[in-house]
C-alpha cells in the first residue's frame, strides 16, 4: 500500500475500534466484551494451538476452492470472447445462478456428496465464479477491434488471437475478476462452515461460541476474518495487481 | 443400501420437510404481529389486554407457547400476545436479555450459559421433558447404541442441549467415547435427510421430525433419551427485569400456558387440531408405503409420545445439576454453578396451592 493510502486505512481501522470500544461502555460484557478483553482472548487461543488448526482448515478450503474458480471463470469468460453465441448462453446461466445466494446450496450439496470439505469448497467455487467469469466477458467484449482486425490480416489462427490479443487485453479485467471473487469467496467460506456440518474452522467456531454464550469467541473470529480478508484483498492481491499491470500505475498512464 | 432406497424414501419425507418449511415462513411473516385478530370467548373485553410478547421455537418442545396462542388461552387470560418466532434459543435468549420480548420457552442450557456470564435471567417454569430420538434407517442392521461404534451420527448445534445429553448421558450409557461416534452438527431437516441418502448412519432428532422421518422416511427409532433419562429441557424463561416490572404479567402467561400443557397432556387429539396448521400446510403427508397419512395424526403422535409438564419438581432440580456437571465437563461451562440460584418458582409455588 502506497503512503497516501496507508493513513486513510489506518484511521479507518482506528475507528472501527473506537467505536466498538464505545458501545461495549453501554453494553454489558457479556453482550459485549471490549477490546482489550478480546486482544487477551485472542492471545490465549493462538497459544493454545486449537485455534490455529482451525485456521488452517479454513484456508485449506479456500486455496482448493478460490484458485479453482478463478480458473474456470477466467477460461468460461475467455471463450465467451470468441462465440457470441456462448457469450449469451453464459451470461443466461450466471444470470439466473447469480440470485441465488450460494450458501443455500449446503443442505443439498451434503446430502449429494455427504459431509466434510467438499460441499464447502464447491460452495466457495460457485461463489466465486460468477464475478470473475463476468468481469473476464466484459473484458473480452471490451477488446478493442482494431486489434482484433490487425492480428487477422497479418494471419493468426483463433489460438494466437486468444494468447497474443485477448490474454494481454483482458489482464486487467482478469484481475479485477479475481479481487470481487475473492471477497465472495471469503465471505461464503465463512458462512459454510457455519451451517455445513464442518466440525472446524472459523465460520465454525463463530457458531459453536454463540452457542455456548461466549461472546469473546465470536467478536475474536469477527476480529480474525476481518483482518485476514483485508490483508489478502488490500495488501497481496492489490500487489498483485500493481506488479502485473504496473504500465496502468505509472504517472501520466491512462485511467492512473 | 443404494439409489433405491434413497429415491423411495427421500420424496415423501422432502414433500413433509417442505410442508413443514412453508409454515415456518408464513408464521414469520404472521406470527409476529399477530394479536388480539381472534374472537376471544368467555372473556368480557371490558378491561382492555395486556400486552404480552412471547419468543418461541417451531418446534414440538414448545408447544406449551404455541397452543396456548393457537387456542386462544392468553386471550382467555387477559393477554394479548404477540408471538415472536425464532430459529435457536441462543438468538432467543439475546432477545429475552435485551428485553425485546418478555418471556421465552426454550432449553434451560441457554439460560445457564448466560447466566454463568452474568445475564439477568430466571426460569420461572416448566414447559416439557427432553425429548431426544435416535433413528435409523429400518434395514441398517443398527439396533442400539452400541452398534454405533465407528459411525456417523447427525445430531443439531455443538453445545446444544441434545450434544451434551449425547455425550454425558447417552454415549455413557453405551460405554462409548466421544470419539468412537463421529458426529455431524446439522439442522433437524437435513439430519434426516442425511439418513434418508445414507451420509450418516442414524440421527439424533426431536420432534415432530422424529414422527415425521418414521411416517415418511422409513425411518425407526431405536432409543429415545428422555425415557431411559428422563430430564427437564424446555423451561419458561425471563429476565430479572421484566419480573421486577410485571411479575403479574408473567404470571398469566404462565397460567395460559399451564393450561395448553394440560391440553396436551389430556386430550392430545384437540390440541393436534389446534396445533397442525403451525406445522403442517398439507393436510396429508405421503408415506414410504405410497400411501398417506393426515398431517393431524403425525402430530398428535409426536404430542403423544412428549411429556409436557408445568412444574419443575426437586427430582427435575437434581437432574439440572447433574447437567450442568456435564456442561462443565464438556467445557461449555468454566465452573459448577447452582441451578437453585436461576430458578424463581414462585408463580409455581401459588399455582400448586390451588
Amino acid at each position: 500500500m502506497k503512503g497516501d493510502r496507508r493513513v486513510p486505512f489506518l484511521l479507518a481501522i482506528a475507528t472501527l475500534f473506537l467505536i466498538w470500544e464505545g458501545v461495549s461502555f453501554l453494553l454489558p460484557p457479556y453482550l459485549l466484551p471490549d477490546v482489550p478483553h478480546v486482544f487477551a482472548r485472542l492471545w490465549e487461543e493462538i497459544r493454545k494451538g486449537e485455534f490455529l488448526v482451525s485456521l488452517g482448515n479454513s484456508f485449506m478450503r479456500l486455496g482448493i476452492g478460490y484458485p479453482l474458480a478463478c480458473f474456470l471463470g477466467g477460461i468460461l469468460g475467455l471463450f465467451a470472447g470468441l462465440s457470441k453465441r456462448f457469450a449469451h448462453y453464459l451470461r443466461s446461466i450466471i444470470t439466473i445462478l447469480q440470485s441465488i445466494p450460494p450458501i443455500t446450496w449446503i443442505p443439498f450439496l451434503v446430502i449429494l456428496f455427504g459431509f466434510g470439505n467438499l460441499p464447502i469448497v464447491i460452495v466457495i467455487v460457485i461463489a466465486a465464479f460468477f464475478p470473475m467469469a463476468l468481469s473476464v466477458m466484459n473484458g473480452t467484449e471490451g477488446v478493442e477491434r482494431t486489434h482484433l482486425e490487425v492480428a487477422r490480416v497479418m494471419g493468426a489462427s483463433k489460438k494466437e488471437l486468444l494468447t497474443r490479443v485477448y490474454l494481454p487485453e483482458t489482464l486487467p479485467s482478469f484481475i479485477t475478476g479475481a479481487q470481487v471473487a475473492f471477497g465472495n469467496a471469503w465471505r461464503s467460506l465463512i458462512a459454510a462452515e457455519m451451517v455445513g456440518g464442518a466440525a472446524s474452522g472459523l465460520g465454525w467456531s463463530i457458531s459453536y461460541s454463540g452457542e455456548i454464550a461466549d461472546m469473546s469467541g465470536v467478536l475474536m473470529n469477527i476480529v480474525v476474518i476481518g483482518t485476514i480478508a483485508s490483508f489478502l484483498d488490500h495488501v497481496l492481491l492489490e500487489q498483485i495487481k500493481r506488479r502485473l499491470l504496473h504500465w496502468r500505475y505509472v504517472a501520466g498512464g491512462e485511467r492512473a | 443400501m443404494g439409489w433405491e432406497y434413497k429415491k423411495k424414501y427421500a420424496k415423501p419425507f422432502l414433500i413433509g420437510l417442505l410442508a413443514m418449511v412453508l409454515v415456518s415462513l408464513t408464521a414469520c411473516g404472521t406470527g409476529n404481529t399477530e394479536s388480539g385478530g381472534k374472537g376471544a370467548q368467555g372473556t368480557s373485553s371490558a378491561t382492555p389486554k395486556e400486552k404480552v410478547r412471547v419468543g418461541y421455537l417451531l418446534v414440538m418442545d414448545d408447544a406449551p407457547a404455541i397452543l396456548a396462542h393457537e387456542a386462544d388461552l392468553y386471550q382467555k387470560h387477559g393477554l394479548d400476545e404477540e408471538m415472536q418466532l425464532f430459529t435457536s434459543g441462543t438468538d432467543m435468549i439475546k432477545a429475552i436479555v435485551g428485553g425485546q420480548i418478555d418471556v421465552g420457552v426454550l432449553g434451560f442450557t441457554n439460560a445457564l450459559t448466560w447466566l454463568d456470564k452474568g445475564a439477568d435471567l430466571k426460569i420461572v417454569g416448566g414447559a416439557q421433558m427432553g425429548y431426544h430420538s435416535l433413528i435409523v434407517r429400518k434395514d441398517s442392521g443398527i439396533k442400539s447404541v452400541k452398534d454405533l461404534k465407528g459411525r456417523v451420527v447427525a445430531s443439531q448445534q455443538k453445545g446444544s442441549t441434545a450434544d451434551i445429553v449425547w455425550n454425558g448421558v447417552v454415549l455413557k450409557e453405551a460405554g462409548l467415547a466421544p470419539e468412537d461416534v463421529p458426529m455431524q452438527y446439522v439442522s433437524p431437516s437435513v439430519a434426516v435427510q442425511s439418513l434418508t441418502a445414507g451420509r450418516v448412519d442414524a440421527a439424533f432428532v426431536f420432534e415432530p421430525y422424529d414422527h415425521l422421518a418414521r411416517a415418511t422416511a422409513g425411518a425407526e427409532s431405536i432409543y429415545e433419551v428422555g425415557k431411559s433419562w428422563p430430564f427437564p429441557c424446555m423451561v419458561v424463561i425471563a429476565s430479572g427485569e421484566t419480573l421486577k416490572k410485571n411479575r403479574e404479567l408473567v404470571n398469566r402467561t404462565l397460567d395460559a400456558q399451564k393450561e395448553a400443557i394440560e391440553m396436551l397432556e389430556n386430550s392430545p387429539e384437540e390440541a393436534a387440531k389446534y396445533l397442525t396448521p403451525a406445522f403442517m400446510k398439507e393436510e396429508k403427508l405421503q408415506t414410504v408405503e405410497g400411501g398417506s397419512v393426515p398431517a393431524v395424526q403425525v402430530i398428535r403422535e409426536a404430542i403423544e409420545a412428549q411429556d409436557f409438564n408445568w412444574d419443575i419438581t426437586e427430582d427435575q432440580i437434581k437432574k439440572m445439576q447433574e447437567i450442568v456437571g456435564m456442561m462443565v465437563e464438556q467445557g461449555i461451562l468454566k465452573k459448577e454453578i447452582d441451578v437453585r440460584n436461576a430458578l424463581d418458582l414462585s408463580w409455581q409455588t401459588k399455582a400448586s396451592s390451588k
